[in-house]
């Protein structure tokens, strides 16, 4: 209790607080410019933290990621153009209601469920984080490796999409991590005569690449694209208390919704959105009015993608299991400081555990003055020309690459793993299984080898390990269960297929 | 289970590119010395991984080719705006020419930097004379001010 008083009151400072503001006005900025996203706010912020102090870093990260999420409801509100992909199920009611001339009301309803989805998460990432952590510490090399295991197939499983396009972005993720020096018997592999591939490949380089550059190939092709402009006012920005109550449920609801989805490896924030609103309609005496400019659209929408931040988070702080893309890049912060992502986490750095549940609360907080008071001024950063915008990114990404090694070589990684991003976007498959299969591959590896070296190479060892066979049965779930579900909806269109003809007869 | 709906075509290129690469990649791993005193050594992740992408490939390869004689592609839609898809072409070339001219050394940071801005610019917005001001006044506030911060605050040398 005292690490976590003693990460509050050290947030409380000038200089933390100011980069905690700066991360989440930025945040905001990006979110709600279309084609900018917080991860890649994140990656190319990340080389500027080297020289900050892990905790300020954190800080400043965390404060991009509320931001980040948030900003997108403002495009997705008044443009029907989310500005960051947490922010689709916004459109469906946040637009149809600004259209009917409450812009401010829409804004208002999106802002507040945000900040009450953020407040539902931060408990469950206070009160679960410290006692998972603990659990996790009595964890060997097989709970790790079948864990590292369940995370990818989950990932690709339940990631949107085909799930062998998801495995096979796992699987290509894992193996761009394998080139350079085997890290058990020191020699080195897949370096195909390279020796700048010697150190391997840096995840900044590869995250900057896939996420950044193909997003900016991607608008480049968009580019005489223009929002249309529309006027927006504070009449009916700020949520009244009745309002609250009137939501309450559904907040709640969608809250928990969004945090359970965070938990889960690599679903995103979108997914959480999706399953909060399909929940809420269903719900719902009046169904038909979802997709009109019906509020409880725009709460389980805003409240469930924000909350999945927090649930997100839980995995990461506790086991060093990065739940979405974001949380990848954060792990990757962890590394870059030299600090162990884990559950000793808490007992070696928890000035950085606890940095990181107390700097999203207070994210939370500023994000909610922030856009309820300069929400109408912020809407105005989504008609900047990308013309310029474009520019000043790509120049960004190329010296933020640079400067991690001073190295040019990092810069062409970068831009081939732009190629290969925009590539694989092009044939729908999902960037997220890429990354994390990336992030996750040294671990999974390291543990798999270690728990083969302590069973002489058995590997029917696992199973003496319960918790190892828990996460092998929900692997193996979670690979079965979309061909289920596939299964399932052939045969009922085949029935549908069956029943026209005599229906029509 | 949502299945791909790409163009087919699109999904026979990559599992064609992503067996190749696994073939290349075990291959190479073959060449890799077996471990001693460790169960594992070094090639076999990558190995399995590239025997499990090869199939999870096929699979793709196969449904590709079957889905290659049905396959009409989407209506186009109406947008009010014109795609360009050569202008990302162009601005990948000329990052990439940017990238090397300052690994070559035939250039430092702040003209190379200006010498892309403008040239992305002019390129972006089709040559148009009402902007070139403003693309050149962009440029050298770009080089100028990125050179300052990452020179002066973050100690870091640019080329």
């Amino acid at each position: 209790m005292a690490d976590f008083f003693a990460a509050f009151s050290n947030l409380f400072q000038i200089w933390p607080l100011t980069l905690l503001a700066i991360g989440v006005s930025l945040g905001i900025v990006v979110g709600a410019i279309p084609g900018l996203t917080a991860t890649m706010l994140i990656a190319l912020t990340l080389p500027l933290t080297f020289y900050m102090e892990s905790v300020n870093a954190i800080t400043l990260l965390v404060g991009m990621y509320v931001g980040g999420i948030s900003g997108g409801l403002i495009t997705a509100t008044l443009l029907r153009m989310p500005g960051t992909p947490a922010s689709i199920m916004t459109t469906f009611d946040g637009f149809p209601l600004a259209r009917k001339g409450q812009p401010g009301r829409a804004l208002g309803v999106g802002i507040t469920s945000s900040f009450i989805g953020g407040l539902i998460s931060w408990c469950f990432l206070a009160g679960l984080s410290p006692p998972l952590a603990k659990l996790a510490l009595g964890f060997g090399p097989w709970e790790y490796f079948t864990m590292v295991l369940m995370a990818l197939v989950m990932l690709a499983s339940l990631a949107q999409g085909s799930m062998i396009k998801g495995l096979i972005s796992g699987c290509l993720g894992m193996l761009f991590a394998m080139p350079g020096m085997d890290p058990s018997l020191g020699q080195m592999r897949l370096t195909f005569g390279f020796h700048d591939l010697d150190a391997g490949l840096k995840l900044l380089p590869v995250l900057i690449g896939a996420f950044a550059i193909s997003q900016i190939i991607k608008d480049a092709v968009e580019i005489d694209w223009r929002p249309k402009m529309m006027s927006v006012n504070r009449r009916g920005i700020i949520v009244g208390f009745q309002d609250v109550k009137r939501h309450g449920i559904n907040m709640l609801r969608s809250g928990c919704i969004g945090t359970w989805i965070g938990l889960l490896p690599g679903i995103g924030a979108n997914i959480a959105a999706m399953m909060a609103y399909t929940t809420t309609k269903n719900l719902s005496k009046e169904p038909q009015k979802f997709g009109t400019g019906h509020e409880p659209g725009i709460v389980s929408a805003e409240t469930a993608n924000n909350s999945s931040i927090g649930g997100a988070m839980i995995p990461l702080i506790t086991m060093g299991i990065p739940g979405s893309v974001v949380d990848a890049i954060l792990l990757g912060a962890l590394i870059i400081h030299n600090l162990q992502p884990g559950p000793l986490l808490f007992t070696t750095n928890p000035e950085v555990a606890y940095g990181f549940i107390s700097s999203y609360l207070i994210a939370n907080f500023i994000m909610f003055a922030l856009m309820l008071f300069a929400v109408v001024h912020i809407a105005k950063v989504m008609y900047i020309p990308k013309s310029y915008l474009l520019s000043a990114v790509l120049v960004f990404c190329v010296i933020g690459t640079f400067a991690l090694g001073n190295r040019f070589f990092d810069v062409w990684v970068m831009l081939a793993f732009g190629l290969i991003g925009f590539g694989l976007e092009y044939c729908k498959v999902p960037l997220g299984p890429f990354v994390i299969g990336f992030v996750l591959s040294p671990i999974a590896e390291e543990h798999l080898r270690s728990a083969l070296m302590m069973a002489e190479g058995n590997f029917l060892d696992v199973f003496s390990r319960p918790v190892a066979v828990i996460f092998l049965a929900v692997s193996a779930l979670s690979l079965l269960w979309p061909l289920y579900q596939e299964r399932l909806a052939r045969r009922q269109r085949e029935a549908l297929a069956v029943a026209e003809p005599h229906d029509k007869g | 289970m949502p299945s791909g709906t790409s163009n087919p075509k699109a999904d026979i290129v990559l599992s064609v590119v992503v067996i190749l690469l696994s073939v290349v990649v075990y291959v190479n791993a073959m060449g890799l010395p077996p471990a001693h005193w460790e169960p594992l050594g070094s090639a076999a992740l990558p190995q399995a991984l590239c025997v499990i992408m090869a199939v999870l490939a096929s699979v793709i390869l196969v449904r590709g080719i079957l889905a290659l004689r049905s396959y009409t592609p989407p209506a186009e839609v109406n947008e009010d705006f014109q795609r360009r898809p050569w202008t990302a072409v162009g601005m990948f070339l000329l990052c990439a020419a940017y990238v090397a001219v300052m690994d070559l050394g035939i250039l430092g940071f702040v003209t190379a930097t200006v010498a892309f801005l403008v040239l992305l610019g002019l390129l972006f917005t089709r040559a148009a004379r009402r902007q070139i001001p403003f693309i050149f006044g962009f440029a050298l506030v770009i080089a100028a001010g990125n050179y300052m911060i990452f020179t002066q605050f973050l100690y870091i040398d640019l080329p």
